[in-house]
């Protein structure tokens, strides 16, 4: 065989007409040096550009679903909210006591000065002890008696401090401002949408260092701890583990280098392969950079997945041109054989992934359309650097002849059963009937506990504090303290009663709001509600010397102006200026998705019934009512995102194979993969959010170009003759030991993630390592089994025939 | 809502004119199924929006029980508590299983009693008067605002014919106040004869157990129309206690109110009375006790702010609660109280003495049993 094929090398040298081939691999084939060179200056150009200008950014409005009802409501509304956007709670511990030490007092002051001079804070709505807006109000025989809950007298005595105790409870943020125990204090700071100075949208990254610099230098001078939760505050702890990430990035890195060296023994091509890649990452982030997107938390997976798909390709191509070299062809002809035989596969496969990632664009949220378009890219860069690129590179360098001549040996007709491909060939015996039924019965069964698991697929968040970090993490920890020692949670989901202008005050509006409150506090995920209802029947009842009896919404309209005036002195955000929204907020247990659609379910049912010319409830404000819309978005383009995957792989394997058969073949075992992987999403307790979503997208992505050099192989075999059984060993040893190693070799090098601090991170290390694993064994397993029963010999022998 | 208020007060002036022209006796009644049918075809005009807190039952919640609770009373071995949003739930024998009654209305309940295990009453805002006869388990309306409001009307009229402007002025001006009637305390001695006050001077009677009522504001002496929070029977007789230290004492005979001297000047929130005492209770825990109705002792107590309710726990024996959700308690018939050790600090509104060891109380987080510690003195 091997001297044969050596044969058949020199055959295929003397024989090559340069003149043959596509108009594509003619101009890439004559234009090499060009090419190189323009390689080189492009990179050159994408190096400087990324070090210039590549930052690293978040904002809460671009996770935003910019067109849902919710979130469309809210920005129309979002002026009249203050208080209900995004906000950081920075609870200041006294670790040697309670907070009523002057010592404590004065770190408080101190520590609030700092926090209101951050850009980005919305200064006017800042609460804390120290702020002159929060205030006690009392009743007496003579009627109110108030002031600010800060002494205006205080000066650090310990008569002052008793006073400021006492204040303390008279104003009721026990719980809310003041920990329940007395040990800390709340600053609350709500953050604008955009930065004041410069008009951009308020980039989570910076301020989170900024706030990261107060709290570092406060807890070092040792007098006071400091917890720090919100949405802001998890970006920040995402973008501080960046490093981290990144390290796991290049320990996967190094991972696969190894393994495809170990796999070829030549140093040149793998570097060679390896650089390439990394070539279209630098160029992607080049190219994104100069397009004014920016990284943040969620897209920083990007340039990885860019990488493993570059080396998936690389790796065939490389794989290709050894072959024809160990069969005596010249570099340049297994350069161009190879780009012939693999050129059609290679980009219908990085043009399914290029589409998987672009039906991503579907989402109504700009965070996710911009790693749609990000990914996109990266991957229409890998159809130059490793479809053309690569090949050309390694035309001139060809690789080591030894390297070349042992991967032959390999493909001889009796491979040592030690060998790769002496393992991988056995599994031509799916092509024939008894395995081919037991492997589809396998994947049924495999169907069915899938499909029965992945109902329980979840939308959004399933666990409390943030699901991206680990429990343990300084975040969530942090947000356990706030929870156990303050009454409000930091879930507010706000619903917005709109009246006509100057209509806030009647009695009908107030009723209504008043009984919404009260059906929403029914529900168990929800924990107090606030409103201007539960306000005013309050100032009623301390306008009348306190008297329970009169808790009551009264129908007289100057008793209800009153308590809104009143009610307005201690809490501004109880209606807006024209007197025409007004929130309720209810605060959550937490924001897990079940949570959030009680919520949004009961407040539907009571709009729909109750809503009038008076009155009108409208959702969402509030950071649960944002991650509600969020959810319902992924929800919706969740299938319909799956639907449009699908069909645009369908179709591009139909433009390669011309077989509808073949096409059948190559996505059943990727739809399979993508049920299996919900169904561990189920096990593993991963939401669908948008963190899942660039996972799922690639998994198909990555699947069919195993499917792709797998059948285009296959499917030449099989029309020029071959028996399913021939086809597929020719297959197996050509391009399926590629798919087998990139399978094992991505796998192995995304697994080392679930070590990573990010626990958002270790998911996707998880999920994708299944879905690289699973995607390689489905198709090398179920191909050949489907092949069987689709395109059987009979089938090719009937067509031949005609 | 806004339109069906119109309709309300369209209806009211057309009886204005009615009762102007001609007196008939049977007025009252006409009046009262006026305000019915308007209310009744308020609903049908009313495509959109939210029913009336009056025509909208009480909604069964799942945390009724923790809902803001006024007023507690025994029904034999069963206790009721009312509240909040028409909330009505009783609970047999000291189970802590509160069950929610059906309740035609939804309105802020303020004072429950009942006369006997079966009868029994309760008072809220909006003019209502809701009456049980199967120990509370349902409810029947008696009495709305409306209705109330026609009273007065009509009243008004009444008085205005035989001379009486200053009253008649009094009580146009309770009619102007339409649905708005908020009754706080009530007081029935029987079956039949009961007394409910609340706003502003605002108080009616009946004499046969509730099917009709008339107003007796005009009987009281109560000049600048104070708040009435609670009627008392001690010592014999009849008392009414108000905002601003009012004590008004009922003439058997003359069936009228007098001003009696108060030994305070704030609001009192409410009294209990036996055969030889009376206590009234208010604002600042001011607690004062008098044996003959004239000499008032101030109870030797440690509080600071109001006592909401008080309930007996035997000849000798009293329990107060405050708004600091503290417990008070007194074996002298009220003249020295001792602070109970308690866990909860919610305001506490209501309590009542279920027997010599358990208490029931009610307050802005719900009701709860608690059981009464005579020993412990509060550190």
């Amino acid at each position: 065989m091997i001297k044969e094929a050596v044969d058949l090398g020199k055959d295929i040298n003397e024989s090559f007409d340069a003149d043959s081939g596509s108009v594509v691999e003619k101009i890439v084939f004559s234009n090499r040096l060009v090419l190189v060179l323009m390689t080189l200056v492009i990179s050159a150009f994408m190096a400087y550009v990324v070090v210039d200008k590549l930052a690293l950014s978040a904002s809460y409005e671009k996770m935003m679903p910019q067109n849902h009802e919710y979130v469309v409501n809210y920005f129309e509304h979002s002026d009249e909210l203050s208080g209900l956007g995004s906000a950081l709670r920075v609870v200041v511990t006294n670790p040697n006591g309670n907070i009523f030490d002057a010592e404590y007092i004065e770190q408080l002051r101190r520590i609030n000065d700092d926090l209101f001079m951050v850009p980005g804070v919305d200064r006017a709505w800042i609460k804390s002890l120290w702020s002159p807006a929060v205030r006690w109000t009392e009743v007496t025989e003579e009627g109110f008696r108030g002031g600010p809950v800060m002494p205006s007298t205080y000066d650090g005595s310990a008569q002052e401090l008793e006073k400021l105790k006492l204040n303390i409870i008279r104003a009721g943020v026990l719980g809310e401002l003041v920990a329940n125990n007395y040990h800390s204090s709340m600053i609350f700071l709500p953050l604008l949408d955009s930065d004041p100075t410069t008009g951009e949208a308020l980039d989570y990254a910076v301020l989170s260092k900024r706030i990261a610099d107060v709290r570092a230098q406060y807890e070092a001078e040792g007098l006071v701890d400091i917890h720090i939760v919100g949405f802001a505050q998890i970006i920040g702890e995402l973008v501080a583990g960046l490093s981290e990430v990144l390290m796991f990035f290049a320990v996967a890195i190094l991972i696969i280098s190894l393994i495809i060296f170990i796999y070829t023994r030549c140093v040149l091509s793998t570097a060679l392969m390896i650089s390439c890649s990394l070539i279209a990452v630098l160029w992607q982030l080049g190219i994104v950079s100069l397009m004014g997107f920016s990284l943040d938390p969620f897209s920083v997976l990007v340039p990885f997945l860019v990488f493993a798909i570059g080396v998936s390709h690389g790796a065939q191509k490389m794989n290709g041109i050894m072959q024809d070299i160990a069969v005596g062809a010249h570099k340049l002809v297994a350069a161009r054989m190879t780009f012939r035989r693999l050129f059609i596969a290679g980009l219908t496969a990085l043009l399914a992934d290029a589409v998987g990632f672009a039906v991503l664009m579907l989402f109504d949220i700009p965070v996710i359309r911009d790693l749609a378009v990000a990914a996109s890219v990266g991957v229409a860069v890998l159809i130059f650097t490793n479809l053309i690129m690569l090949p050309v590179l390694l035309s001139y360098t060809g690789v080591s002849v030894s390297a070349a001549k042992r991967s032959l040996k390999e493909q001889t007709d009796s491979p040592s059963a030690f060998s790769l491909v002496g393992l991988l060939v056995k599994l031509q015996v799916f092509t024939k009937r008894r395995w081919a039924v037991s492997a589809l019965l396998m994947a049924a069964v495999l169907v069915l506990i899938g499909y029965t698991t992945s109902l329980d697929l979840q939308i959004g968040d399933l666990d409390e504090g943030a699901p991206e970090l680990r429990p343990d993490s300084r975040y969530n920890q942090d947000n356990a303290f706030v929870v156990q020692n303050y009454s409000l949670s930091s879930d507010q989901f706000a619903v917005i009663v709109k009246t006509p202008t100057d209509s806030c005050m009647n009695f009908a509006a107030l009723d209504a709001m008043d009984r919404l409150s009260w059906e929403l506090e029914q529900l168990p995920g929800v924990q107090a509600t606030q409103s201007l209802a539960a306000a005013v029947k309050q100032i009623t009842s301390g306008g009348y010397e306190g008297n329970p009896k009169w808790l009551t919404l009264s129908r007289n309209q100057y008793v209800i102006n009153y308590g809104a005036q009143a009610a307005s002195v201690n809490n501004q955000d109880l209606f807006n200026v024209e007197c025409s929204v007004m929130p309720v907020v209810a605060y959550l247990a937490d924001h897990r998705a079940d949570t959030l659609n009680q919520v949004t379910e009961l407040v539907q049912v009571f709009a729909d019934q109750y809503n009038s010319d008076e009155y009108e409830f409208l959702m969402a404000a509030g950071n649960a009512g944002i991650e509600a819309a969020t959810n319902q978005v992924v929800s919706t383009a969740w299938r319909q995102m799956h639907l449009y995957v699908y069909l645009a792989v369908a179709a591009l394997c139909f433009v390669t194979f011309r077989s509808w058969r073949a096409v059948v073949i190559a996505v059943l075992p990727l739809a399979l993969t993508s049920l299996l992987a919900e169904a561990l999403m189920v096990v593993l307790g991963i939401g669908v959010k948008v963190a899942t979503l660039p996972v799922i997208a690639l998994g198909v992505g990555i699947g069919v170009d195993y499917a792709l050099y797998l059948i285009s192989i296959q499917l030449a075999g099989q029309r020029n003759g071959e028996t399913l059984a021939q086809a597929y060993y020719r297959a197996l040893a050509f391009t399926g030991k590629v798919v087998a190693v990139v399978g094992v070799t991505l796998a192995v090098s995304v697994i080392t993630w679930a070590w990573s601090p990010i626990k958002f991170q270790a998911d996707m290390g998880i999920l994708l390592a299944f879905m690289f694993l699973w995607n390689m064994v489905g198709a090398l397993v179920l191909i050949p089994a489907l092949s069987h029963f689709l395109m059987g010999d009979r089938h090719f022998f009937k067509s031949v025939k005609k | 809502m806004k339109k069906k208020n119109k309709v309300i007060v369209n209806l009211s002036a057309l009886a204005n004119i009615k009762s102007g022209r001609q007196q008939r006796p049977g007025l009252r009644i006409l009046l009262m199924m006026f305000s019915l049918v308007c209310a009744a075809a308020s609903v049908q005009a009313q495509p959109q929006g939210m029913l009336d807190r009056l025509e909208k039952p009480a909604h069964k919640a799942v945390k009724a029980a923790e809902s803001s609770l006024n007023s507690l009373a025994l029904a034999g071995d069963r206790t009721v508590v009312v509240g909040e949003r028409g909330h009505i739930l009783w609970m047999d024998g000291a189970d802590n299983h509160w069950r929610q009654a059906d309740v035609p209305v939804s309105s802020d309940l303020t004072a429950v009693q009942f006369v006997d295990e079966n009868t029994g009453w309760v008072v809220g805002h909006d003019g209502v008067v809701l009456h049980s006869q199967d120990g509370g388990e349902s409810w029947s309306l008696q009495l709305n605002g409306h209705q109330i409001a026609a009273l007065h009307e009509a009243l008004a009229g009444v008085l205005s014919a035989s001379g009486d402007e200053r009253s008649a002025e009094k009580l146009s001006f309770g009619a102007d106040q339409g649905v708005d009637q908020s009754l706080l305390a009530l007081h029935f001695s029987d079956a039949n004869h009961g007394i409910v006050v609340g706003a502003s001077n605002l108080a009616l009677e009946t004499r046969d157990g509730g099917a009709s009522w008339s107003v007796i504001s005009h009987h009281i002496d109560n000049e600048s129309g104070l708040h009435l929070y609670g009627v008392v029977e001690a010592l014999g007789a009849l008392y009414v206690l108000g905002e601003q230290g009012l004590i008004l004492k009922k003439n058997p005979q003359t069936a009228t109110y007098h001003a009696v001297k108060s030994p305070y000047r704030g609001s009192w929130f409410g009294g209990i009375g036996s055969h030889d005492r009376l206590l009234a209770y208010g604002l600042l825990g001011n607690t004062w006790v008098t044996a003959d109705g004239e000499n008032w002792l101030k109870s030797d107590m440690n509080s600071s702010v109001a006592i909401t309710s008080a309930s007996s726990v035997s000849a000798t024996d009293l329990v107060l609660v405050s708004l600091n959700g503290e417990v008070f308690y007194s074996n002298d018939g009220g003249k020295r109280f001792e602070t109970q050790a308690l866990g909860s600090q919610y305001p506490f509104y209501a309590v009542q003495a279920k027997d010599s060891e358990t208490l029931v109380v009610a307050g802005l987080n719900g009701v709860k049993i608690i059981k009464i510690n005579k020993d412990e003195e509060y550190p």
